[in-house]
């Protein structure tokens, strides 16, 4: 009994952290008075639920008197675009280089493999570092980096699972009808993996979200004037003593949605049979 | 002895396998013809080789450990060692049709039962359109007997019975009209009643195209009652090859006479059944000579047995052969 109630409690409190942040990123714009640029150095720094110039500011305004509601949106819809967009792009190299190493075997699979381990030997956030310095900055950057260096956990279950489809009769039987190899990959072992790699995509999302936050904070993530949390944070810093909500605002949106995300992706893997610690040797 | 009608000519074919304790030789030499229209069955048991043989055949040995190592597979006179892999794989599914022993596992349980036939026929034909497919599927699966096609189209395999799931690999299998199928124990998973069925659909269907048929199995009595001619299969060699009446009538090699008498007959009460005494040799240690003479009643210790491999020879009649240096005493023997 409390192996069932477990997940759907934590599913339920996940859906409704999501449905927070997603009213947050889609409903907001929608209001009258959505302004993330628009400043008015004289009614800096407001406290939440303040008025200034006939405007209701319900959650303040920053140190340029920027609507902290609109670009706390704003920032959130950055947020959900890179990582969804950066989970999407690891899910298909590392679908991708995954099904070859396992269906292959061989060289092929010792090249992958020794990719991956390279890939993890180096610490995400320093590779990220350091390549966001020499390339520069920008959204489509960001994305591609992102999905770039973390397509190691789809690559390993994939391959892990590739290896036990490959040796199913299904696909000897489609082997036999003249099969090709690729051909074999998209139409047997892709619909068969491709449930497990949503799970692990769930998974990989939350941490996505964290670690574009952390590389917006440090300066080489979502550049100005565009707002993203992790940024809004480290801007809210210096003015830490004057309103701390310029920090706790967008720290609550990071927490809203990464862990919205995490207890979602929980209650998925409970629910279904894979074995996620593959996927978790790979944290940094 | 090459056979101007055979579609399936295989001559002296032997693989090898690389165990971690040296290589060793699973098929021996296997040498047969396959004619048009004919079923042509090979019998053996669990480890005879017969199965890698035809796995051998289609270019399918499992694993980088086993390889041909002489031999020659003419299919309709092309030397299919010499084909690419990219012709090999039209071979396959076209004019070379294979029905896998177990069905429960030959269909992929997330694709729908029509789409994966359908799959087999755009291999082959990749110009054709969705619709001219999923015709060609519902043909294909009402010609296998299947009720209600339209509905079993969109199923997926777990709501087939073994015997639907046989019927529609079966479909698979004759979706291009390929003119040899490779039967490897079709019915060894399905109770006996279905086993009458498919084996009845499996003659209509070769009524209507034509196609001759390999059917590897070790059910003596399937092989009896469909087979035209024979191929007995023991230790990775052919032992005796003949027509299905001349090999049950009068055979000629012992390890013949010995699963012949094996069998349960209806009209004599036994308290056991017969069994060859010993075990079947395992790959790694075959015996010298004969790999049946520790187990032979009939060489019973003589020395050419342990010392020279049998060829395959005409034994009494002209296209009976048997391989064994004693194949004359066989029949007062027995």
């Amino acid at each position: 009994m409390r192996r069932r109630s477990w997940p759907s409690f934590s599913k339920a409190f996940a859906i409704f952290l999501l449905v927070a942040v997603a009213l947050l990123i889609v409903a907001a714009p929608l209001l009258p008075g959505y302004d993330p640029y628009g400043q008015n150095l004289g009614i800096g720094t407001l406290a939440p639920f303040e008025s200034a110039d006939g405007r209701f500011y319900l959650l303040g305004t920053d140190n340029l008197g920027r609507d902290l509601l609109s670009r706390t949106s704003l920032a959130g819809r950055v947020s959900v675009l890179v990582s969804f967009s950066a989970v999407l792009v690891s899910l298909v190299i590392g679908v991708a280089l995954g099904l070859v190493a396992g269906y292959f075997r061989g060289w092929t699979e010792n090249i992958v493999m020794g990719l991956a381990d390279l890939q993890l030997s180096i610490p995400r956030v320093l590779l990220l570092i350091a390549v966001t310095a020499l390339l520069g900055s920008s959204v489509v950057n960001l994305t591609l980096l992102l999905g770039l260096t973390s397509w190691v956990a789809y690559g390993r279950v994939a391959r892990a699972m590739a290896l036990s489809l490959r040796e199913r009769e299904f696909v000897l039987a489609a082997i036999t009808q003249g099969a090709s190899p690729v051909w074999n990959m998209r139409k047997h072992l892709l619909p068969n993996v491709l449930p497990q790699m949503l799970i692990v995509g769930s998974f990989e999302l939350g941490q996505i979200i964290v670690l574009e936050a952390s590389l917006s904070y440090l300066g080489l993530g979502i550049q100005p004037p565009l707002p993203s949390w992790g940024r809004m944070v480290s801007d809210g810093q210096t003015y830490l003593e004057i309103n701390p909500w310029l920090i706790v605002i967008p720290g609550i949106a990071i927490f809203m949605l990464v862990a919205g995300v995490q207890f979602l992706s929980q209650s998925f893997t409970s629910e279904s049979e894979i074995d996620l610690d593959l996927a978790r040797k790979r944290r940094t | 002895m090459t056979d101007q009608s055979a579609i399936l000519s295989v001559r002296d074919l032997t693989v090898d396998v690389e165990l971690p304790e040296g290589p060793a030789r699973i098929v021996d030499g296997v040498s047969f013809d396959v004619r048009a229209n004919e079923v042509f069955g090979i019998v053996g048991e669990s480890g005879s080789g017969k199965s890698i043989a035809m796995l051998a055949i289609m270019g399918l040995l499992p694993g980088s450990n086993m390889r041909i190592a002489r031999g020659q597979v003419l299919f309709r006179g092309r030397d299919l060692a010499v084909l690419t892999a990219q012709e090999m794989r039209r071979l396959r599914g076209g004019e070379l049709g294979m029905i896998f022993q177990d069905p429960m596992t030959s269909l992929n349980p997330v694709l729908r039962v029509g789409r994966q036939i359908g799959e087999t026929v755009r291999i082959h034909h990749p110009d054709l359109s969705k619709h001219g497919v999923e015709a060609r599927v519902l043909e294909l699966l009402d010609l296998v007997g299947i009720p209600n096609p339209r509905r079993r189209y969109r199923q997926y395999p777990h709501e087939f019975s073994g015997g639907m799931r046989q019927r529609a690999m079966i479909a698979m299998a004759i979706a291009n009209d390929p003119v040899l199928l490779i039967a490897d124990e079709p019915t060894t998973a399905l109770d006996v009643t279905i086993q009458v069925q498919i084996m009845e659909l499996l003659a209509a269907v070769r009524a209507r195209t034509g196609a001759s048929m390999v059917l590897i199995t070790h059910d003596l009595g399937l092989v009896a009652e469909t087979a035209d001619r024979i191929a007995v299969m023991y230790g990775g060699r052919i032992m005796e090859a003949a027509s299905a009446q001349a090999l049950f009538g009068a055979p000629r090699h012992p390890y013949t006479v010995g699963l012949l008498r094996s069998l349960p007959e209806l009209h004599r009460s036994t308290e056991s059944l017969y069994s060859i005494p010993g075990q079947p040799p395992s790959v790694r240690d075959r015996p010298s000579g004969c790999v049946f003479h520790p187990r032979c009643g009939l060489s019973n210790g003589r020395a050419p047995c342990e010392e020279r491999v049998p060829e395959l020879a005409t034994a009494g009649a002209s296209h009976h052969l048997a391989a064994c240096h004693y194949s004359d005493e066989t029949p007062q023997w027995r």
